[in-house]
């Protein structure tokens, strides 16, 4: 049995593998070396294998420990220290990477779906100019998210957090010569920047609030994760004892969390960037835009649930703006056409009902959904990707590709593409046994337990999740009936557009690697054609996966059924805050206080030894007792520390009502996707005859349906909204400060500028009729002067200098003798 | 009873021996001639040396040998200068094929 120390060695070859690939294809292409394609394939997906591969090591290592143990750390160096006078005030930030039970998941996921699209990539992006510097973005990402979910400190996590949001930036302006890439990249990067600048307050309010407070819980300044968490009593105290702006710190500090989260994970009010950043490539809108990246705000509040636990006020706000972005997103798919929009809509729903799940404490659920959710959301958007690509090929240039309504039959044409999509679509809307069924119920469920626990806005909550979830399967229903069934619109589409534009001008699609195509070509019209295997061997793979891996976390009620258990709980449960732990730090805290207050007194306190002495932290380390190795108890934990620590003791609802509501959204679900089917497959007439009546100056326009329309359509304004409240104050305060620039500051400058012409006019006179005039010019024209009378002193006749030298010895001679010596 | 001979007629030789010296020295326009009188007027200066050095020698505070050093001081300079000055000639030989000095005024101002 392998030693986990070996593979704790192994841990920064995974994020660096990546990268040193990356640093190749980069470099070499920023160089103006062109490596062969199939080198760039090699080098691109076996530095991801390989990543893949001791990814897969180190989490065979972590189950090998035993549960409360798991998890490997590598200290490469220290990043920075500062030592103070006491031990409390010194600062030690390793740079160093850490594996448990959550990374390992996250790498598993990043580098197992990673390489699929990469292997779909070398096929996605064959005919691309650009292909070496994609792979190089591609792993670049690869690198950087590795390192934000290896990180073991803040620090670390926010180089990935960085890292990944410029690869985002850099891979959705791929295509940067189309401005509106360029502009969907730029969003991206700006609104990013606004969740990262909370991101950071956050942490350095965090570190700064908990160092900084008073008492035996002060002076606490590691950044690292696993300390952080084992001096639990700090956090407790910096809750009870300091304020931000009124704000207790773990609760300002988790709102600041989550605002990071927002921007990084699209949730409102920072969602708008998603939906643009569709104008990358297809396989990164899977990577990045759906699979990976989009969940680090998950996996940042998961990494931090022990914080975020402590904040209850912060998990509300978490779990209400969770809710509302499902609904919104998804009332905005309803009424997209560009295939993949639809898609991203769905996954800022989707990210809504983690983020609901987080809100409800259910870190175990949320991090689920985002697990099972990687995989049909990747697969979806991968299908679609396969889509459009043949699509470009059956259509000519001037088509949208994208549009579903240029679409329509395609299930004959590409069997396997319409196979794994279906997979996908059976699983996002939630249809048992498939992932996302028992991923999204499981959240849904969470949040009836917390309302069954006394809060009743977690009901309202509820109905909005399946509201959402109802929402969701009309919309895909839709898509895939669009896309797959009735009759293939596209060839008569581009036929009267080859007739409109006989001689063809080349405007194209969004999603264009139509570049390439010959002239000839895009006037010939195909139909459209299966794709090759790179791209349907990640289809079909990551089919199977939507369809299974929802069995690692079954619900209670199909333990209680059929003896299954909850797997996905079990192996998360070290990484989640335990009741029992929050309980065990709040009593540390509570003893201290009363050991201050009548410290002198009892001066060996038995409840609590010698507080003062030691960080009272020390002593708690998680109990070895609460996660006994036994099955049964262990599961219970599991699910205890899934359903959070505040409120507690909901999860004693019985199994059948758990059930009941599988069943109801299972219902909920089924009902909205017969209805759909009915509308867009047996009547495709009646939805757009139905549109176009609430459409704006359609007879329903100013009915509710019609401005829900109107407004849905319209992305409730949001961008709008932005661009009113945000962007132009904004451009006209920067207008005003460039007049002040232009004027005052441009004056000054300028003013001085001629202030110094002035001066140097003078100095300038100065230097020409005295400096030069008197002195320098005098000199040179006396020397010349005197230089012409005596030259012809020098005649080069040795003799003649002879007797100068007799004239000179006869005058010196003849001075001394008449004058001195007389 | 030695022979004696004054001061002044020493000095009147070695006068003589200088005018000669000089006289061809500024003559001259062979280079090997105005070194020859060059040797001339070394010779009148060391003549000067040995005679002042015999006048003054029983004085007191004197170094009776000071005089004859110089003068042999004298005679060594002057091989030295003969075989330098020489050497210079050949080299200016060598680039003007003419050792007359009026040829060689490359350097007038």
């Amino acid at each position: 049995m392998a030693s986990p120390v070996f593979e704790s060695h192994l841990i920064f070859l995974i994020p660096l593998i990546p990268g040193i690939s990356a640093a190749i294809l980069g470099l070499t292409w920023l160089f103006g070396t062109r490596l062969h394609k199939t080198t760039v394939k090699m080098v691109a997906c076996g530095s991801v294998f390989i990543s893949f591969l001791i990814s897969a090591i180190c989490t065979k290592a972590l189950l090998q420990l035993p549960e409360n143990e798991r998890h490997l750390t590598q200290t490469l160096w220290t990043w920075f220290a500062a030592f103070g006078a006491s031990p409390a005030e010194r600062i030690h930030l390793p740079f160093s990477f850490e594996v448990d039970p959550l990374s390992a998941t996250m790498i598993l996921v990043v580098t197992g779906i990673g390489l699929l699209i990469h292997i779909y990539s070398t096929a996605y992006m064959a005919d691309d100019d650009g292909f070496q510097k994609f792979f190089a973005y591609l792993n670049l990402f690869m690198f950087s998210m590795l390192i934000l979910v290896l990180g073991a400190n803040f620090l670390m996590m926010f180089i990935g957090w960085e890292g990944v949001g410029l690869c985002s930036y850099l891979l959705i302006g791929f295509w940067y010569k189309d401005l509106a890439n360029a502009r969907a990249a730029k969003k991206a990067f700006v609104v990013n920047r606004i969740g990262d600048f909370l991101f950071i307050t956050g942490m350095l309010a965090l570190f700064w609030g908990v160092g900084m407070q008073e008492g035996p819980h002060g002076g606490f300044f590691s950044m690292t994760f696993r300390d952080m968490r084992e001096h639990l009593p700090s956090y407790i105290a910096a809750q009870e004892n300091v304020r931000i702006l009124g704000i207790p710190l773990i609760t300002f500090c988790t709102l600041m969390f989550f605002g990071g989260a927002t921007g990084k994970s699209a949730q409102i009010p920072l969602f708008v960037w998603l939906p643009d950043a569709m104008a990358g490539p297809t396989p990164v809108s899977a990577l990045i835009h759906a699979a990976t990246m989009v969940t680090s705000g998950l996996y940042m509040i998961t990494r931090l649930n022990f914080l975020f636990s402590l904040a209850p006020d912060t998990l509300l706000v978490i779990g209400i703006i969770g809710a509302l972005t499902a609904l919104m997103a998804a009332s905005i798919g309803l009424f997209q056409y560009d295939i993949k929009k639809v898609l991203a809509y769905s996954t800022v729903s989707q990210l809504g009902y983690m983020f609901l799940a987080m809100g409800a404490g259910a870190y175990t659920a949320g991090m689920f959904h985002v697990f099972t959710h990687a995989f049909f959301k990747a697969l979806m958007f991968l299908g679609s990707g396969s889509v459009i690509h043949a699509m470009h090929h059956a259509l000519p240039h001037g088509v949208d590709a994208q549009d579903m309504r240029n679409m329509g039959g395609l299930r004959k044409y590409m069997p396997v593409t319409f196979w794994t999509f279906m997979v996908g679509w059976v699983a996002i809307c939630g249809i048992f046994p498939f992932a996302g069924f028992w991923s999204k119920d499981e959240i849904l469920w969470k949040a009836v337990e917390h309302g069954m626990a006394g809060k009743p806005i977690w009901y309202a909550i509820y109905a909005i999740g399946l509201g959402g979830a109802a929402l969701t399967a009309f919309y895909m229903t839709r898509q895939v009936v669009m896309v797959f069934f009735g009759e293939y619109r596209g060839k008569k589409i581009g036929e009267e557009y080859l007739a409109k534009h006989a001689h063809g001008d080349h405007g194209h699609g969004h999603d264009a690697h139509a570049d390439d195509h010959h002239e000839e070509e895009a006037h010939e019209l195909h139909d459209p054609e299966e794709s090759p295997f790179a791209i349907t061997f990640p289809l079909r793979t990551l089919a199977i996966g939507s369809a299974v891996v929802g069995l690692f976390g079954v619900g209670a009620w199909a333990t209680h059924l059929t003896g299954i258990p909850n797997y996905w709980n079990a192996w998360l449960a070290p990484v989640i805050v335990s009741t029992a732990e929050v309980h065990h730090a709040r009593t540390l805290v509570e003893s201290d206080r009363l050991y201050a207050q009548h410290g002198d007194e009892h001066a060996t306190d038995a409840a609590h030894g010698t507080p003062a002495a030691h960080p009272a932290a020390e002593t708690l380390k998680r109990e070895p007792a609460h996660h006994a190795p036994d099955k049964g108890h262990a599961k219970a934990d599991a699910h205890a520390a899934a359903s959070g620590d505040h409120g507690g003791g909901a999860h004693h609802a019985p199994w059948w009502l758990e059930l009941g509501f599988a069943i109801l959204s299972v219902a909920v679900a089924a009902a909205s996707m017969r209805f759909a089917w009915t509308l867009y497959q047996n009547h495709p007439e009646r939805p757009a005859a139905a549109l176009k009546q609430y459409a704006p100056g359609g007879p329903k326009a100013s009915s509710p349906g019609g401005v829900f329309y109107r407004w849905a359509y319209n992305k409730y304004y949001v961008d709008e909204i932005y661009e009113a409240g945000a962007i132009r104050p904004v451009g006209t305060l920067s207008r005003y400060l460039s007049l002040f620039d232009k004027y005052v500051v441009d004056g000054i400058v300028n003013g001085l500028g001629y202030a110094l012409l002035v001066v140097r006019w003078i100095a300038g006179l100065i230097d020409k009729y005295i400096v030069d005039g008197v002195t320098f010019l005098g000199f040179a024209k006396f020397v010349a002067w005197f230089g012409q009378r005596i030259r012809s002193l020098q005649t080069g006749d040795l003799q003649g200098y002879l007797r100068w030298i007799g004239y000179g010895a006869l005058a010196t001679i003849g001075f001394y003798m008449l004058v001195i010596s007389k | 009873m030695a022979f004696h001979v004054s001061l002044e007629s020493y000095l009147i030789v070695s006068a003589a021996l200088f005018v000669c010296g000089m006289y061809a020295v500024m003559t001259r326009r062979n280079a090997v001639w105005i070194l020859m009188g060059i040797e001339l007027i070394l010779n009148s200066a060391s003549l000067n040396f040995t005679a002042f050095s015999r006048y003054i020698e029983h004085q007191p505070g004197v170094d009776p040998a000071a005089g004859m050093v110089g003068s042999i001081l004298i005679i060594i300079l002057a091989a030295a200068e003969a075989a330098v000055a020489l050497a210079i000639l050949i080299s200016i030989y060598r680039n003007f094929r003419t050792i007359e000095t009026e040829d060689m005024q490359e350097l007038k101002g």
